[in-house]
């Protein structure tokens, strides 16, 4: 008994280090909610909005929070393959009740085809399922889904994982999985500015329809019967794109599929107009909608959703303190960039996924004072030595998520500093000229690139550390006109 | 299904846990029903010629017996013995050496100037052929020898031919080892379930972390002529490389057939004895793959006249038993060839031995010395090698073409990172010598013959658990498998 007992104990520890080991070893991508979904808490997600890139580019939860309260959520991984959409959603169901299911139809046209059968379809399929913990759950809906080829592989994605480990690809992610909070930031959202221009598209009449690739259909019906199995309100979307006839005919036939399963469907291609579409500054290319595009078309939904679902008003609720969160950093994402007001850049850094840095100088013998404001907003963000005229004295201050990180000021040493977020290094280095040498030398670096302020005055850094990118970067003379430059 | 495959990894522990749960007077059906149903997952008809060599080895028992007491029973029984090999011997011949046959044919005929002979016939070789016929006509010959009884229940008989933790790929047992443990019961034994599962994890170690990965060295440079033609440092170390890949994938394979049968409660030949170790090429066949050099000893060395004839006539029995013994391993010149070089080497051992006694006596050496044990460990592995190449290449040319290249040495590729371009970087050539390291501390725990297992099993349960799960983590993370890696057959799988 004592063997057994001793087997037992041995088989629990192999189990739990094989089960840590997937978790530290699958990739995890920024855009890929599923591994984020089981730390959202239970309960509090009214809508799912499921799908490929097009959701995580083209939905943006925050914004229809900010329109109407619905506390919305994109689960979705890049080229989300049709198949694995049903599985995500029955382990999302674990812990979530949502009152309707908002599905992108993307991938059972065109898109999808490259998918079926691959080893893109597998790898896209890892991508999607992998951060999903092995249970029967899993093993059963892996098992009986057809168009999952490489189910062993699927079901222990270290057999496809530990090569990262040999390949040295393992990021600060893998090994700080465990800890932490895990909860997306934004909500699945993908924030992008990049812009690319095209021409309206002529998108054919609804009666245009063209065959969608084998097999597509079936998974597409299967997902519908799985939805009403669940008693769960469906609603087809698309998206924006600039796309062919034929694309645009599998779209419709799409439409006649859900009109038939009486699934309603909102084709975002048929609503230019209603939605204020511009195809010369709303994509991000001919398929993702950049932030103005998915800002147009989520304030749509918002409305749409409002008006013909019962969906309540979060908004005030303490318990969903987390999209208001959510939406107070899409705001410093999308704000910051073009704010030239230097205290809203301390009042954003409590930001939990925010990183600020200070860099302040003056010219030797000539103080400036800081604005009162400036002064007061970054005594509000916890920055206390910040002196408050500067000339020949230099400082700086670094707020990460939050909290102060680090602080100094001095009249006459060079200042430097430097601090880890994740893999990137940040390298701080403020000072001050001599008498005769003129005004103060300020630089942030990251990793190899960086900024500099060569004059008088003040620079700000804002960091996402979700993204891992920088949001913006401002100089600040404090002259006379009061400057603010935002560095490109 | 491959043991380092998924479905093995389904298959093994399902028929190991309804194994030790029926009734224990049908397991062995169990596990005659599960090997079959493992052979026939390469190809179901090839469980026809499994059948066909079971039938007519089983007959040949009874009827040998039969003879027995008779009046001219011995002649009969000899015909018996004559007719159960040539027709098994004709199974392996048309399915493993019709072509090579007929290419030899058809070389003569072209120098007789007659039209060569045309065959549509194409046949895949069945896996393990060369290994279960052997085994069967063990039982006919131990039958013959009255070494065995004659086993009556056909079923129980064809378990000892089909047993699927040796099926494809041996050891190759004899029927007096490995028949009357078909007979007996077996109940789950914890401990010994236990050792099963560490030797089989072993196994993996050895086939997943180190032989597959010098595979993808080994199999680049013999994929490209232009490396391997001037390769120098490249070739010899991919000659050193493919000497350790065959072991570690045969090694690693007969661990886990050993593993497997030891959790099913069998005991099983072990197959290597820390070949490298040994003293000489002829010594190291004696502890390389030890089934079958017992099976040629006992079933054409001793027939042959073994070592009780002219020393002349006992080489050229040890000749034909190596080029018997390279025709096993294929239908080709090359294998020939490997046979006649490693038959030529411990002849000419063979014969310097005595010479060698004297300079050893006169230079008082000490043979069992740390450096000479070095030195001949160095021979074996540089000898074996070298013979290697012929084994590794597709024709005799490549084989010179190898060794001709490899004499073209620039040490100074040793440290200018070319060995690196060959599909393994430096952290795999970390992996690689960590694995060696492993790989020389487990043979050099044995060197007494001792089991290590047994030693680990008297350590303190943390150590005994960190170095399972040490073990489990370099298969798992460091063993060469997954997409972009089939599941590697094992070398020894092809014969």
């Amino acid at each position: 008994m004592k063997k057994v007992l001793s087997a037992l104990c041995f088989l629990v520890i192999v189990i739990g280090l094989f089960h840590l080991s997937n978790v530290m070893l699958f990739e995890k991508q920024h855009f890929g909610t599923a591994k984020n979904i089981a730390h959202e808490e239970a309960e509090k997600i009214d809508v799912f909005f499921i799908g490929p890139s097009h959701i995580f580019y083209g939905i943006n939860p925050m914004t229809i929070w900010t329109e109407s309260g619905i506390a919305g959520y994109n689960l979705t991984t890049h080229q989300q393959p049709l198949w694995t959409s049903k599985l995500l959603l029955q382990y999302a169901l674990k812990h979530q009740h949502p009152k309707l299911i908002v599905f992108d139809v993307l991938m059972a046209t065109n898109f999808g085809r490259p998918l079926i059968g691959t080893d893109q379809g597998t790898n896209m399929t890892h991508l999607a399922l992998d951060p999903i913990p092995l249970s029967l759950q899993k093993i059963k809906g892996v098992l009986e889904t057809e168009s999952i080829i490489e189910k062993g592989e699927i079901l222990l994605p270290l057999i496809l994982n530990h090569s990262r480990l040999q390949q040295g690809l393992l990021t600060w992610d893998d090994f700080h999985f465990f800890s932490g909070d895990r909860s997306h930031p934004t909500k699945g959202y993908n924030y992008t500015e990049n812009t690319l221009s095209y021409d309206r598209p002529l998108v054919p009449d609804a009666d245009t329809v063209h065959e969608l690739p084998d097999g597509m259909e079936p998974v597409l019906i299967d997902f519908i019967q799985y939805c009403r199995g669940q008693d769960l309100p469906l609603l087809f979307i698309k998206t924006p794109l600039v796309g062919n006839e034929e694309l645009y005919g599998q779209i419709n036939l799409i439409g006649k599929i859900a009109e038939q399963y009486e699934v309603p469907f909102l084709d975002f291609n048929r609503l230019y107009d209603e939605i204020g579409m511009d195809f010369s500054v709303d994509l991000a290319d001919s398929g993702h909608l950049n932030v103005r595009g998915a800002e147009k078309v989520s304030a749509y939904l918002a409305g749409y959703l409002k008006s013909h679902y019962d969906l309540p008003d979060r908004r005030g609720d303490e318990a969903y303190a987390g999209w208001e969160q959510a939406a107070r950093h899409f705001k410093s994402l999308r704000e910051l960039p073009e704010s030239s007001d230097i205290a809203s850049f301390f009042t954003a850094a409590d930001d939990p996924n925010l990183l600020i840095t200070v860099e302040v100088g003056g010219k030797t013998g000539e103080p400036i004072l800081l604005p009162e404001e400036v002064l007061n907003a970054m005594h509000g963000a916890g920055l206390t030595r910040v002196p408050e005229s500067v000339g020949n004295r230099t400082y700086y201050g670094v707020i990460k998520g939050g909290k102060v990180l680090m602080e100094n000021d001095s009249s006459s040493e060079i200042l430097t500093d430097e601090f880890m977020v994740k893999d990137t290094r940040f390298a701080i280095r403020v000072s001050p000229k001599e008498p005769d040498g003129g005004s103060f030398l300020a630089a942030l670096y990251i990793d190899t690139g960086g900024y500099a302020l060569t004059d008088p005055g003040m620079m700000i850094a804002a960091y996402d550390m979700d993204r891992m990118e920088k949001i913006t970067a401002v100089r600040c003379a404090f002259d006379a006109a009061g400057t603010i430059e935002h560095i490109k | 299904m491959l043991f380092n495959s998924l479905h093995f990894l389904l298959f093994f522990p399902l028929v190991v846990g309804i194994y030790f749960v029926i009734p224990r007077k049908i397991r062995w059906c169990w596990l005659l029903a599960a090997s079959y149903y493992y052979y026939m997952s390469w190809n179901a008809k090839y469980a026809l010629l499994l059948a066909a060599s079971t039938l007519i080895t089983w007959l040949s028992g009874l009827l040998i017996v039969r003879c027995d007491g008779r009046p001219g029973g011995e002649k009969r029984k000899k015909w018996l013995v004559a007719v159960s090999f040539v027709s098994n011997l004709a199974l392996l011949f048309v399915f493993k050496y019709f072509h090579f046959g007929l290419s030899i044919l058809n070389r003569v005929l072209h120098v007789l100037h007659i039209s060569p002979v045309q065959t549509t016939f194409s046949v895949l070789l069945p896996v393990g052929i060369s290994f279960y016929i052997l085994q069967a006509l063990s039982y006919t010959m131990d039958v013959y020898r009255g070494a065995v009884k004659v086993e009556k229940n056909l079923f129980k008989y064809a378990l000892f031919v089909s047993f699927f933790p040796q099926l494809v790929a041996g050891p190759i047992e004899r029927s007096r080892d490995l028949l009357p443990q078909i007979l007996v019961p077996h109940d789950f034994d914890f401990d010994r379930v236990r050792r099963g599962l560490w030797l089989m994890l072993w196994g993996y170690f050895q086939k997943l972390v180190i032989a597959d990965r010098l595979a993808i060295f080994v199999n680049t440079v013999y994929g490209d002529p232009a490396v391997y033609l001037h390769g120098g440092v490249v070739n010899l170390t991919t000659m050193i490389f493919f000497a350790f890949q065959t072991y570690a994938d045969f090694a690693g394979y007969s661990n886990l057939a050993l593993g497997a049968a030891e959790v099913l409660g069998f005991r099983l030949t072990t197959n290597f004895v820390r070949p490298f170790f040994s003293v000489n090429i002829t010594e190291f066949w004696t502890r390389w793959h030890v089934s079958l050099s017992r099976w040629f000893v006992n079933y054409l060395y001793i027939p042959l006249g073994g070592n009780r004839v002219s020393p002349l006539r006992k080489y050229i029995n040890v000749m034909i038993v190596f080029l018997a013994s390279g025709l096993w391993h294929g239908a080709a010149w090359t294998f020939l060839a490997w046979g006649g070089l490693n038959g030529l080497i411990s002849i000419i051992e063979r014969l310097l031995t005595p010479l060698w006694r004297k300079f050893r006596a006169v230079l008082k050496f000490d043979d069992r010395s740390a450096l000479m044990k070095c030195v001949q460990s160095a021979y074996v592995i540089f000898m074996f090698g070298l013979v290697q190449v012929f084994f590794r290449s597709e024709s005799i040319a490549q084989a010179v073409d190898f060794i001709k290249g490899m004499c073209r040495l620039n040490p100074y590729d040793l440290f200018n990172g070319k060995l690196f371009g060959f599909g393994l970087d430096l952290a795999n050539f970390i992996i690689l010598a960590a694995a060696f390291v492993v790989l020389f501390a487990v043979a050099w725990n044995q060197r007494d013959g001792s089991s290590l297992r047994t030693k680990i099993e008297r350590q303190p349960l943390l150590l005994r658990w960190g170095l399972i799960i040490a073990d489990i983590a370099a298969v798992v993370f460091f063993g060469v498998y997954g997409p972009g890696f089939d599941a590697s057959q094992f070398i020894y799988f092809q014969f």
